[in-house]
């Protein structure tokens, strides 16, 4: 027996009985009220008949009497067999003597020794009546009648009988009628219980209870199922809403402040590989064995003052696998009577996390790569300036013995030697010097384009004066120089300028056609905040064909054999200007003279 | 007169000795030349070692003209080893070599040396750097034990 059905029986039984008992209760007084007036009306008539048949005995016993004739005063009493009855009967004569008595064995002890006053008693569970026997007005004699209350207990008994089969009939009917009525007003009832019950049980709030009447009962269920409806619109949207957060991949939880796991989506489920079950009711930071970046202290302290919080935490799957979650904690402060709860959305950002670790440890081994790149770039570059540092100091060497020999063989032996031997010495010495030279220019040029500079203001006319004023080649009358003063203080290098103005200066005399003097023409102007110095001869010019060639290292395009030279000085110039943030150009064309320009940041940046 | 100092020239390159002997005897430069050929052998004559001991043979030169490329110990070594030394305070060093970085001159003028000179690249020039030598050092400049 399920609890639930323990009201419905009591209920339905208490109905019923309810319903017995009144009709029990009508029944007997119904019946009461009938056989008391059976018994008084019964009463009533025996006492009539008894008097009527008194009468006529009295009437037909006074002929006998009055002769004296006991014989057919035993007739006429004995005639009295007709009435069951009567039980006893006796005449007495006018003196008060027996004269005749019914039945005829009846013992004369057993009636009243004298006849008593005319009427009717009840006596001995009987009536007992006496009646007078009258003949012309006199009083000749007392009839004496006795009867049984036989009959009125037959009767009576009869009638029990029927209002028992009435009353067996009147109940069933009750039960019948009380069966069918309990059911019009338990019916109802009964159904709301049941409906209320399905709801507790299976939590289907789609039931509804069958509206049975029109009554106050019906108005219950309206109600009932009015109110039912607005739960299941309630629970029908929670649901929508429960759903929802289900598809949400990321894990919504919900948690009080005491830390207790209230809510958990299936996101939460497929991230943790906790099932609702599980989590519901743990301690979330137990359960997942976060790990804060920051004490939690000062979370929960930022979460009540700001309302939110978001940052990334490690927590653990319930297979112990450690994730890194992104995570963002809303307070929520509830509404009025709900305790306060953090709903907290988290998503796996353990892929990213590693992904950054691996570019971390990548970019580490990439620096460590790089670094040690360096180190050994930097080592070569010592082993360069070491071979450079070498090359002028043993290469050298053997050339000035060569250039050494072949003058002392000239001068100590010269006058023993022909014009021909005299002539290989020439050449041994001339390309011992150029070798040298060649040296010279390389080592200039690896110098500027390895060293250290600062740069800073330069006084370029005060460097172009001494360069000039040290060098004979650049003047009169090798050469005829105009400058153009005042010009622009730039910014540069000492010695990076001096190497500049130098080999300019050294190409601009040394290729001009024959018997030319060389005349250079020397002027700065602002270009762009920048200043350019122009530099600008009367020479053999370039075609413009080779403009840029000219700036590279051995780019001369003019035979070494009619001008000499490297092919190494414009390369340093140009290596110079760039390691001063600097241009070198060229406008010219052959037969036209070089115009050939320095651009140089001003002095003043 | 001058001529009885001594010059210490300090070269392990026999050409370069050949060519430095030919232009000091070009610029008539009469001093007697003594030539050792390593740093370790400039050390122990300026120090008197072993043979060296005889400054009858070996006399202490006024001038050392010294390269700083050298076998054994190098120029800069000599160098800071001679001014370690109290009875070589007085000498001139002069250092004479085929480099002309700014790290080998600054570090030769930190150690102590007089003057600093790069090889020429001609014997001709050679030539002149020796006349000058003979007319600065040798006739203009006094020495401190005389």
């Amino acid at each position: 027996m399920t609890p639930g059905s323990e009201p419905k029986k009591s209920l339905q039984k208490r109905v019923r009985a309810v319903i017995l008992l009144a009709s029990v209760i009508v029944l007997f007084v119904t019946a009461g009220a009938f056989v008391t007036y059976e018994a008084v009306s019964f009463q009533y008539r025996l006492v009539r008949n008894l008097s009527t048949l008194a009468r006529v005995i009295a009437d037909n016993s006074a002929a006998p009497l009055a002769f004296d004739n006991k014989a057919v005063a035993d007739e006429i009493l004995a005639a009295l067999r007709a009435e069951p009855d009567i039980e006893a009967a006796a005449i007495y004569d006018g003196r008060g003597n027996l004269f005749a008595k019914y039945p005829p064995a009846l013992q004369p002890a057993a009636l009243p020794a004298r006849p008593g006053r005319p009427g009717y008693e009840f006596k001995n569970n009987g009536l007992v009546l006496f009646e007078p026997i009258t003949q012309e007005v006199k009083q000749i004699g007392t009839l004496y009648l006795q009867s049984s209350f036989r009959g009125l207990y037959e009767q009576l008994w009869r009638y029990g009988l029927i209002v028992l089969a009435v009353l067996c009939g009147a109940f069933i009917a009750a039960l019948i009628l009380s069966t069918l009525l309990q059911k019009r007003i338990s019916g109802p009832i009964l159904a709301l219980t049941h409906a209320a019950e399905t709801i507790t049980q299976r939590g289907d709030y789609s039931v509804r209870a069958p509206k049975l009447t029109d009554d106050e009962l019906g108005t219950l269920t309206d109600a009932f199922n009015r109110m039912l409806s607005e739960t299941q619109d309630n629970q029908d949207r929670l649901a929508e809403q429960a759903r929802l957060l289900d598809l949400s991949t990321d894990a919504i939880i919900v948690r009080d402040l005491q830390g207790t796991i209230r809510f958990w989506n299936r996101g939460a489920e497929e991230l943790y590989g906790w099932s609702q079950s599980e989590a519901l009711g743990k301690q979330k930071h137990q359960l997942l064995q976060t790990e804060f970046s920051e004490p939690l202290e000062q979370i929960t302290d930022r979460l009540q003052r700001e309302g939110r919080w978001a940052g990334e935490l490690v927590q653990r799957r319930r297979d112990g696998g450690r994730i890194h979650v992104s995570t963002r904690w809303v307070l929520d402060s509830g509404m009025a009577g709900r305790l306060p709860r953090v709903l907290i959305t988290d998503n796996d950002i353990t892929l990213r996390k590693q992904a950054e670790e691996l570019m971390r440890s990548e970019a580490k081994r990439l620096d460590a790569l790089v670094a040690q790149r360096t180190a050994r770039l930097q080592e070569t570059v010592g082993e360069l300036e070491a071979f450079s540092y070498s090359i002028s100091h043993d290469m050298r060497a053997p050339l000035r013995a060569m250039q050494g020999y072949a003058n002392a063989l000239l001068s100590d032996y010269g006058a023993s030697l022909n014009a021909e031997a005299r002539h290989y010495l020439d050449r041994i010495f001339r390309s011992a010097n150029r070798l040298d030279l060649l040296i010279q220019d390389v080592l200039s040029y690896s110098r500027v384009a390895k060293g250290q500079i600062d740069l800073q203001p330069v006084d370029f006319e005060r460097l172009l004066n001494d360069v000039i004023s040290t060098t004979p080649e650049f003047q009169e009358p090798q050469a005829r120089i105009i400058v153009e003063r005042p010009l622009h203080r730039v910014r540069g290098h000492d010695a990076y300028l001096t190497q500049c103005i130098t080999n300019l200066l050294a190409n601009a005399v040394k290729f001009v056609p024959e018997r030319v003097v060389p005349e250079i023409r020397i002027r700065s102007e602002r270009f762009n905040g920048q200043v350019r110095v122009w530099f600008e001869d009367n020479g053999i010019g370039i075609d413009p064909l080779h403009n840029e060639r000219i700036f590279q290292i051995f780019g001369q395009v003019y035979p070494e054999k009619k001008y000499g030279g490297t092919g190494i000085g414009l390369a340093i110039v140009s290596k110079a200007v760039q390691r001063m943030n600097g241009e070198v150009g060229v406008i010219s064309g052959l037969d036209k003279g070089s115009r050939f320009w320095l651009l140089l940041n001003h002095g003043d940046t | 007169m001058t001529t009885h100092r001594a010059i210490l020239l300090v070269e392990d390159n026999e050409d370069d000795v050949f060519l430095m002997k030919r232009a000091l005897k070009a610029a008539r430069v009469m001093n007697p030349l003594y030539v050792v050929e390593d740093g370790q052998e400039a050390v122990d004559y300026l120090g008197g070692a072993g043979k060296f001991a005889n400054r009858e043979s070996y006399p202490l030169p006024a001038v050392v003209f010294l390269d700083l490329k050298l076998p054994l110990i190098s120029g800069h070594d000599v160098l800071a080893w001679i001014r370690r030394q109290y009875a070589l305070e007085s000498v001139v060093v002069i250092v004479l070599t085929s480099s002309n970085e700014a790290s080998d001159l600054s570090r030769s003028y930190a150690l102590g040396a007089n003057s600093y000179l790069v090889k020429p690249p001609t014997p001709e020039q050679l030539e002149e750097l020796a006349k000058a030598f003979k007319w600065y050092w040798l006739e203009y400049n006094q020495f401190a034990n005389d």
